[in-house]
């Protein structure tokens, strides 16, 4: 059997802080959607005081809680995905999926950086057979090396494209 | 109704500092946020604010940083530290550095204008 190049202590601090990472930005949008219903009880409690009820006010509000639900939602169905590519050492994997997880997942260590992520996937489906967790490890290492040190307000972008032997993935900085 | 005290609330989460100014709004206190240490080192040049709610983790410049900015430069603006169940060491350096208290997030927001309200010593 191939050896992995990866060691696998490694591996696994990647792994560690993917999930603490994740369950990190979980708990903000939690605590998002906790001062929204707060927000709402407030305004409602105005209103059994006397104050006129603020229609518009609170369809935004239903609005806001929405999108942080959203969110919410998202972050476990990456990581969930994430999760399983350990599954196995090699499998098939979609790599516009394993771009949208990647990007999800990171999304708070480029806010972090005070950087901002682009991703332009695959216009065609590109199905690769390996190891999406070590696709997932190089990109986080790629995009630490672009926004380390890097000043704020760096755009990174993420793109692919399909080669006969599968696809080539570039990871670039530009701006600021 | 008149304002007891001002307070700039800081985080990096947008939403966040949007409904928690908005509720303390509704409880007449007169509330302004900012999206990271820097923005909030540039607003007190600006305004003069009472209190400073900040999360101890943040882009930049983290909460440690900008109470160690907000002590040298305005040493009359109370700061509250926001901290999460695995940031008990940088709670207790914030405390070390002046920090009036670091309560713990999810924060109950009558819970933190209680703690404010002590700290201006008008309980």
């Amino acid at each position: 059997m191939e050896k992995s190049p990866v060691p696998p202590a490694e591996a696994l601090r990647f792994f560690g802080r993917t999930v603490a990472g994740t369950t990190h930005e979980l708990v903000n949008v939690l605590n998002i959607v906790g001062e929204l219903a707060g927000l709402q009880d407030d305004l409602l409690r105005g209103v059994a005081a006397g104050r006129p009820i603020d229609l518009e006010k609170l369809a935004t509000l239903a609005e806001r809680t929405r999108t942080q639900t959203e969110r919410g939602h998202a972050l476990p169905r990456h990581l969930n995905r994430f999760a399983h590519s350990v599954d196995h050492d090699t499998t098939r994997y979609d790599l516009s999926d394993l771009f949208e997880s990647f990007a999800a997942l990171a999304e708070r260590r480029v806010r972090l950086a005070r950087a901002h992520l682009t991703v332009r996937p695959p216009l065609a489906s590109v199905v690769l057979e390996g190891s999406p967790f070590a696709v997932h490890l190089a990109l986080s290492l790629c995009l630490e090396a672009v926004v380390q040190g890097s000043p704020p307000n760096r755009e990174v972008h993420l793109a692919a494209h399909p080669t006969a032997a599968g696809a080539t993935v570039v990871v670039e900085g530009s701006g600021a | 109704m008149t304002s007891p005290f001002r307070v700039l609330f800081v985080d990096d989460e947008e939403e966040l500092v949007s409904a928690v100014t908005e509720r303390l709004e509704l409880r007449g206190i007169d509330a302004a946020g900012c999206l990271s240490g820097r923005a909030a080192l540039a607003k007190l040049a600006a305004e003069h604010f009472d209190f400073v709610v900040l999360d101890v983790k943040m882009p930049g410049l983290g909460g440690l940083d900008v109470i160690r900015m907000i002590n040298e430069n305005y040493p009359d603006v109370k700061v509250t530290l926001l901290t999460g169940h695995s940031s008990v060491e940088d709670a207790e350096a914030g405390l070390r550095l002046g920090a009036v208290a670091y309560p713990q997030i999810p924060v109950d927001l009558d819970a933190l204008l209680e703690i404010l309200r002590n700290a201006a010593g008008q309980a």
